[in-house]
């Protein structure tokens, strides 16, 4: 389905829209101008063909505008909320507003230092959705964490159970029970999972881990120090949604550094939270949704 | 059966000419190279683990995952020639069928040698086994070789005891193996023991062929079963295994008849005739699902199985596909087994070269399924040379195959040294 | 890096691990699952001990704020600093990658000496006290023979370059340069003509912090904007000013409307509402039309024609002489397309959109309040006539009244704080000097000798960097003021974070003159010296390299672009590694070299015994902050008089803590420190206000009339000092044969543009593309050694289509620079490179496809090669590469170095002759080449 059809269905979303433009501009042309430029610029987001709609957003309070204080805090205040609460109680989202991302790929980067990942290592790149030809064209970014699927195909392949779901949402992987047979990176349908080949980024001029690379990183709240033969080596690794970091009520690192604050983190069982209030009359998308993993990260198209 | 007198058999009826002798001769010389080739790998691997694989995160399978189901169909297609005797007591084979179950015990330990070493941590092996995750068709592969290798073992030893205690009297290293085997036994089995051991070798093999159908089909399930992966993603997948696995053994069991058997008699040429029927059929059967497997997907020339089978035919390894897979292992074979069908030496190298060249097949089998992005644009947005989509083995990926292959060759020549029977030397 | 070895890490690390107790906590003991945790895991995670420093960026002019984790002194995380408004905790991959600046294999690590010819690249270790004896040494030596101002010190590209300056000041050379001089002139000079500021962003910063009617102070997030407009200004990708990214798409989201005007579709343009790929050096024709089409149909009484607000002009003057000298063109036809200037269908023809579009943009533009016309540094910044476009982009969001009001347009400027003057420019300016000019004593002050304003470029407002090669060459002729006559040559470079030899104007003619010999066989310029982090192409000419302090291991301040007053520190997150040190630490070391050696003007009061400590200095320009003036609305601070110079910390003023000197008009409260900052999140942030230009006790409008000018006073006074000197006309200003500047509106067209000047016509069909230049951010100079940015692509012009190469690095450490003798493999598309983006039909056309390689050729005969990138995101005829980016020649590079082959440079291709007539900014963008596959 692509995005012209989802307008269409969304009557009311195009309308509004118009409204905002009809309050902020004048008469005449200038009406006539802009909504001509807002079908162009529609026709021109219009993604792939991985656009579904999710139609399982609950009844909520009516949507307020974030951005009355810094959106980091807000999302702050909603993991207190959630933490207050039993672990199975909550299951940790990210929306991700298409409409906000830049490109800038600091979330790629600031997850890299979070995580202490060594080169070929990523958890979350930022794709470029490209297409048209000149003068038509249309670019959108895609920011790719792990999806934290509800049905994760690749949690079943682990012939050791060592990747597992936890209460919370959050599809872990315990490293020193990891084999690294890399079926799950095969069966991951996002490419969400790399290996750790055991390269450094000081390999590149000399041999062995620059002073950075000696700090361990402290996924799953326990300390890696990455040595040869020793895990996190050799394992395969994945976007934890920067857990050690939630559980002490911090944000994921992407979340906290996106530049464009594209990028919303918190319960999705709690209806106040904003990851819940921001889907509110919006079109939301989830990646490749068809193969019914229900994933726990929602894009705002 | 009539016992003869093995310290006379090596000396008058195996003849070994001046020929031949240069050619064990090289073949020694080429043996060794290929260990030391091989040794230098194994020492990358227990040194470096992956660093000095070509695979990436993106191609996170690649040689070694190849060629263990290149094995693992060997050893499959192996050990189901050799049911042909045991289960549905084919008697042209019977004389070749022990020799068949030894060369399906040799593969699979080159197939599970080649998978213990594509694992990332291979001291944590234990654990499918301590914390199996029986929903994991990996895990269910794991036990069910486990349970075919302790069949195999317990097979091959029913079907070679006779031998084995005649064996008590051979001189020096095979002697003492035998007798290592047979324990105290002294006198030759009797009749009621051999009737026996026969039976026991008819309910293993009988046992032994859902096993093998379903631990090679469910390797095939394995990729199949990954929806994430399009190309894997068919049912044809297992059957092209099974079948892959007939042909890749009965091939390589050609082959070993057609160069190996010590007597080149009407038997060995019956033999290498009926076994170059078979593996013609065999051939034809995998040419056709291979049609089948690529015309399907492409026939339209849309969808995501489009773009990756084109890769693998029209991409930069096309080479793979049209001359290896397609040429060496298929239209040449074909030649010779219908051209030079009454030669054993045509047949034998129709059977080598599908047997040794099938590792395309199965490179093909593996490789399509992970070099197009799962999503568009993955391969600009971040850079590594761990996550491209493009794989070509590394030298020390092809140095510990060899590695795998010399120990193969060893433990095969070791086998055949040591059990005289298995080359029909200690049958009348 | 023995020194940082895991062994002392873990060490370390033993002694603090209580230190981090919460990492214990346990709350993994609730995860279930197949896993279970529990409270006594052996590996629950114990951290050394971890500090937070709040700094600010430094990697790229954007300055964010930063948070920067360290555990056990080694540098883990970067966040951005979240109290920071400009950047508000956010930060992009660059700023994202610092550490990797720090601990990069490839950075300068001790001082070195030249061994080999210059652009060899061949040094020797040095211990800084000879390194410092060798540069005060020749500058002793040049000051006695030729004066102090045969120096040129350049500042480089890195903010912090005032101790240097103040250095070079006192030593006696007027010849300071900056970054600012070769980065986008002709984009400020409009603004600087008009209201004395610089540069026109749009009113995107939220949070700013707002005066309540109830006094209170409240951070506000609303966004005001109606329609923004970027005419070859790509924020998103080129230079972040960082709230103009995430405020974008914020204000968008809130109704607002965004058009991007560029030849490639930018990755701003991504989120526009109206892409309009307007042909290469146009912009000025564009605005031109827009203007006219404003002025023509502006109606007051027709509340949809109503276009100009008559109320602005209340603050402006001259307007009636420009806009009578603009309505002057529109009955000329213009030669290239017989078209009467200015004209809808004129501007169509020259800017290749259609004349509906111009005539719909204009009408937007012109109805919509408020709205913001926001130009940058490919549009105008790197085109000859880029003057042109500013003064017109001014002109136009003025007269539409959309100049400092909220959701406009705000001269950052004219309202950041003001982080002091003890550069040294007080000095020089004051400090009387004698020297003979045909053969008479002529006193004046050192300032006089300036060489820019006082030679070619008398009204380059920030230096002409681009033209040093020139005076490199031919010495430095004054031709204005009291010292006019008088020559000298250039005899000495100091360069600090700059790099000139790769991307500062045309390279080639940086090579030529800092290799230039003279009859004896040594080098003409007797001395270059280098400071820097990395060991970029500059440092390769070098007699001797100082390796200076990252910008986590040294001090600084942050003001930049803000709509309102903003101070954050920038702080010491590590001690500088190895040997490197910082700058008021060189400072000092050469400061005292110089007296030792007998240079009587320069004294232990105004350098080492004054600034003791790297902070002393810094707090010293803290005294200034924020100077700017109470005025606006809502007025900052209503407590005290309107129109009263503000300084001192922000809480001292809301205490009422301030010393109130009416005479001066000055409110004084507590003095901003480092120490406040680090007190107060690192930054120090005073309230927003608008309307700041009406303010009748003098807003921040600082030309001289304190109005907005119509009429340049600025090139008024430019012009009565070329008259007062003996009338000689700027040889750039003769090249378009004007015989002064210009005092109100001018027009001149851009160069090698066949399309828009007559002369280029003739290239046409031989020379079909026009070679421009795009900045990726992560591409940008010193930033490539960085190997994060390798690993992310960017806008089609920084891809991963390297080849396959196996290479020997080479890393500068105690042995000087050493091939090291290991091999490493970089995979093909492995990394990104600099390529040449091309429209993907005029790539069919050429029977080229992504990864070949081509060469492009200029008329002037000049080369460069690189890979195509087939693009749908430009233009057809259009050519794009990123600037600085390709054919890098230092091995300081790391990967990039490898590639140099392989990759472009547009550098080698623009035309050396040609600089912006008034600030002699290099037309980087000016350019026709053809393609020729390899």
């Amino acid at each position: 389905m692509s995005k012209n059809d989802l307008l269409k269905e969304n009557g009311e979303k195009t309308e509004s829209r118009r409204g905002t433009l009809a309050k902020g501009l004048a008469l005449g042309l200038g009406l006539l101008t802009l909504d001509a430029w807002t079908g162009k610029a529609a026709q021109a987001a219009s993604g792939g063909g991985q656009v579904s709609k999710d139609s399982e957003i609950p009844t909520l309070p009516p949507p307020v505008d974030p951005w009355q204080e810094d959106v980091t805090l807000v999302m702050r205040q909603d993991l207190k909320r959630a933490l207050s609460k039993p672990v199975d109680k909550r299951h940790w989202g990210m929306v991700i507003d298409l409409q906000r991302c830049i490109g800038c790929q600091g979330c790629t980067i600031s997850c890299i230092n979070e995580n202490k990942l060594p080169p070929g290592v990523v958890y979350r790149p930022v794709l470029e959705e490209t297409s048209g030809t000149f003068p038509n064209v249309s670019k959108h970014f895609l920011p790719r964490p792990c999806m934290q699927c509800d049905n994760p195909p690749c949690v079943p392949v682990c012939p050791v159970g060592a990747t597992y779901k936890r209460p919370d949402g959050i599809v872990a992987i315990d490293y020193n029970a990891c084999i690294g047979c890399r079926y799950c990176i095969t069966a991951c349908p996002y490419s969400a999972r790399t290996f750790d080949w055991g390269e450094f980024y000081g390999d590149i001029v000399l041999s062995g881990p620059l002073p950075y690379e000696e700090v361990p990183s402290l996924e799953y709240g326990k300390v890696w120090v990455r040595e040869a033969g020793k895990s996190p080596i050799e394992n395969t690794r994945k976007c934890t949604f920067c857990l050690e970091r939630v559980e002490r009520g911090l944000l994921p690192a992407c979340t906290d550094t996106c530049f464009g604050r594209a990028t919303y983190f918190g319960d999705l069982n709690d209806p106040e939270a904003l990851v819940n209030r921001v889907r509110q009359n919006r079109q939301v998308n989830q990646l490749k949704s068809e193969l019914g993993t229900h994933p726990s990260v929602y894009y705002l198209l | 059966m009539e016992q003869m007198n093995l310290a006379d058999q090596r000396g008058s009826q195996v003849s070994i000419s001046p020929g031949s002798r240069a050619l064990m001769v090289a073949g020694a010389v080429i043996w060794l190279a290929l260990f030391v080739f091989g040794l230098h790998g194994l020492y990358d691997r227990l040194a470096f683990g992956s660093l000095k694989t070509a695979m990436d995160s993106y191609i996170p399978w690649g040689l070694w995952v190849s060629s263990y189901i290149w094995f693992i169909g060997l050893s499959a297609g192996s050990f189901l020639l050799s049911t042909l005797v045991y289960v549905f007591k084919l008697k042209q084979l019977e004389k070749v069928a022990p020799l068949a179950l030894v060369v399906a015990l040799i593969t699979l330990i080159m197939a599970l040698l080649s998978i213990w070493f594509d694992l990332g941590h291979m001291g944590r092996f234990y654990r499918v086994y301590l914390h199996p995750n029986f929903r994991s068709a990996m895990a269910w592969m794991v036990w069910l070789y486990t349970a075919y290798f302790v069949l195999l073992i317990f097979e091959t030893y029913f079907a070679l005891r006779a031998s084995l205690v005649r064996g008590r009297s051979l001189p020096g290293l095979a002697g003492g193996i035998s007798r290592l085997l047979t324990g105290g036994r002294q006198q030759a089995l009797s009749e009621e023991e051999v009737r026996r051991d026969r039976r026991k070798v008819t309910i293993l093999a009988t046992v032994g062929i859902p096993l093998a159908i379903a631990f090679h089909g469910g390797v095939g399930a394995l990729f199949a079963t990954v929806v994430a992966r399009d190309v894997w993603h068919t049912a044809i997948y297992p059957i092209i295994f099974l079948v892959g696995a007939f042909l890749s053994g009965g091939a390589l069991f050609t082959g070993l008849i057609a160069f190996f058997w010590p007597k080149r008699d009407d038997y060995w040429r019956a033999t290498v005739r009926l076994l170059g029927r078979v593996t013609l059929g065999l051939l034809l059967l995998e040419a056709l699902l291979t049609w089948a497997e690529l015309s399907v997907p492409m026939w339209y020339g849309v969808g995501p199985e489009y773009e990756e089978l084109k890769y693998m035919l029209f991409g930069p390894y096309g080479w793979v596909f049209w001359v290896v897979q397609l040429g060496l292992c298929t239209l040449v074979p074909l030649i010779l087994l219908v051209s030079g069908g009454k030669s054993p030496r045509a047949t034998g190298w129709a059977g080598i070269l599908i047997a040794v060249t099938f590792l395309s097949t199965r490179l093909n089998l593996v490789l399509p399924g992970l070099v197009t992005p799962e999503l568009a644009g993955l391969q600009f947005s971040y850079h590594d040379g761990r996550l491209i989509y493009n794989y070509l083995p590394s030298w020390p990926e092809w140095q510990l195959l060899a590695f795998v292959i010399s120990v193969g060759i060893a433990l095969f020549v070791f086998a055949v040294k040591m059990l005289p029977t298995l080359t029909g030397r200690d049958v009348a | 890096m023995k020194s940082l070895s895991r062994r002392q890490f873990v060490g370390g690390s033993a002694a603090a691990m209580a230190a981090m107790g919460f990492w214990a906590s346990g709350s993994f003991a609730l995860a279930a699952g197949t896993k279970k945790f529990t409270d006594s895991d052996p590996e629950q995670a114990v951290l050394g001990e971890e500090k937070a420093v709040y700094t600010s960026d430094a990697f790229c002019a954007s300055e964010c704020g930063l948070k920067v984790t360290t555990v056990d002194g080694v540098i883990t995380t970067i966040y951005g600093n979240v109290h920071v408004p400009y950047n508000a905790g956010t930060v992009c991959s660059k700023g994202a990658s610092g550490k990797q600046v720090v601990y990069n294999p490839y950075r300068l690590k001790y001082p070195l000496i030249r061994t080999g010819n210059r652009g060899e690249g061949k040094f020797r270790r040095a211990s800084w006290e000879e390194a410092i004896q060798y540069i005060a040494q020749r500058l002793g030596n040049i000051k006695k023979k030729y004066g102090p101002e045969s120096v040129i010190m350049d500042g480089g590209d890195m903010t912090d370059q005032t101790p240097y300056w103040r250095l070079f000041y006192y030593y006696g050379t007027p010849n300071c340069a900056q970054h600012g001089a070769i980065c986008d002139t002709p984009r400020r000079v409009g603004p600087y003509l008009v209201e004395g500021g610089m540069r026109i962003e749009p009113d995107l910063m939220r949070p700013v912090l707002v005066r309540q009617p109830d006094g209170t102070l409240k951070n506000d997030y609303s966004y005001q904007n109606k329609l923004i407009i970027y005419v070859g200004w790509n924020p998103f990708t080129a230079t972040r000013i960082n709230y103009e990214s995430r405020g974008t798409v914020a204000a968008k989201q809130n109704g607002a409307k965004v058009v991007v005007v560029d030849p490639a579709f930018s990755n701003t343009a991504v989120h526009a509402d109206k892409w309009l790929p307007i042909r290469p050096g146009a912009d000025a024709d564009l605005f031109a039309a827009m203007l006219r089409y404003i002025l023509a149909n502006n109606n007051p009484v027709n509340p949809e024609r109503r276009y100009v607000d008559p109320g602005y002009l209340a603050y402006s003057t001259g307007w009636p002489e420009f806009e009578t000298e603009f309505r002057s063109w529109w009955d000329k036809k213009d030669p290239v397309n017989n078209l009467p200037y200015f004209s809808l269908e004129w501007g169509a023809q020259r800017t290749g959109l259609a004349g509906e579009d111009i005539a719909e943009l204009a009408h937007m533009f012109g109805i919509t309040k408020p709205a913001a016309l926001v130009w940058g540094m490919n549009g105008t910044g790197h085109h000859f006539n880029g003057e042109v476009t500013s003064t017109l982009g001014t002109a136009l969001n003025v007269i539409t009244g959309n100049f400092d009001v909220p959701g406009g347009v705000i001269d950052t400027a004219l309202v950041r704080s003001d982080k002091g003057g003890n550069d040294g420019t007080d000095y020089i300016k004051g400090k009387v000097i004698e020297r003979t000019v045909n053969g008479k004593t002529v006193t004046g002050k050192a300032w006089d000798l300036e060489m820019d304003n006082n030679g070619d470029w008398p009204a380059a407002f920030w230096g002409a960097l681009g033209a040093y090669p020139k005076q490199f060459k031919e010495g430095v002729k004054i031709a204005y003021g009291p010292f006019a006559g008088y020559s000298y040559p250039i005899k000495g470079f100091f360069v600090r974070g700059g790099n000139p030899a790769s991307s500062g104007s045309t390279i080639q003619r940086w090579h030529d003159v800092l290799t230039a010999k003279d009859g004896n066989g040594n080098y003409q310029t007797e001395l270059v010296a280098y400071v820097d982090t990395a060991y970029l192409e500059t440092g390769m000419y070098a007699d001797v390299i100082l390796p200076e302090a990252s910008y986590l291991e040294r001090m600084g301040l942050s003001d930049i672009y803000p709509s309102e007053p903003v101070m954050y520190l920038r702080d010491v997150v590590v001690p500088p590694l190895y040997e490197a040190k910082n700058q008021v630490e060189i400072m000092n070391l050469l400061a005292k070299a110089l007296h030792d050696a007998g240079d009587a003007d320069i004294q232990g009061k105004d350098f080492w015994d004054k600034y003791k400590k790297e902070e002393d200095f810094w707090n010293e320009m803290l005294l200034k902050s924020p100077g700017r003036n109470n005025v606006g609305t809502p007025l900052p601070y209503p407590q005290y008089p309107e129109g009263y110079k503000i300084l001192g910390t922000p809480d001292s003023l809301e205490a009422g803590k301030v010393k109130i000197d009416s005479a001066k008009k000055v409110v004084q409260g507590q003095p901003l420190t480092a120490e406040w900052l680090r007190a107060h999140n690192g930054v120090a942030v005073w309230p927003m206000a608008w309307y700041r230009h009406q303010a009748k006790s003098g807003g921040i409008i600082s030309t001289k009339s304190k109005k907005m000018e119509f009429h340049f006073g600025y090139l008024e006074a430019v012009n009565k000092l070329i008259q007062q000197s003996g009338g000689t006309v700027p040889y750039m200003l003769q090249k378009i044969g004007l015989s002064q500047f210009p005092t109100t509106f001018f027009w001149y067209e851009t160069v090698w543009n066949p399309y828009t000047n007559p002369n280029y016509a003739k290239y046409k069909q031989e020379y079909p593309f026009q070679l421009i230049s795009g900045r990726i951010h992560q591409s940008m100079s010193a930033t490539q050694y960085v190997d994060w940015l390798g690993r992310i692509s960017g806008e089609h012009l920084w891809m991963p289509l390297n080849e396959e190469k196996t290479v020997h690095p080479t890393v500068l450490n105690e042995k000087g620079v050493e091939v090291l003798a290991g091999t490493k493999r970089i995979r093909a598309g492995s990394w990104s490179v600099a390529v040449i983006q091309m429209n993907a039909g005029d790539a069919r056309q050429l029977s080229l496809k992504t990864g070949d390689l081509v060469k492009l050729r200029n008329p002037q005969g000049e080369e460069t090669q690189g890979r195509i990138m087939a693009s749908e995101f430009i233009r057809p005829g259009v050519l794009r590469v990123p600037p600085g980016a390709g054919n890098r020649t230092s091995p300081g590079l790391g990967q990039t170095y490898e590639y140099r082959q392989t990759t472009p440079s547009s550098n080698r291709l623009l035309d050396p002759d040609l600089s912006s007539p008034i600030t002699g900014m290099s037309t980087y963008n000016d350019m026709v080449v053809k393609v020729i596959k390899v």
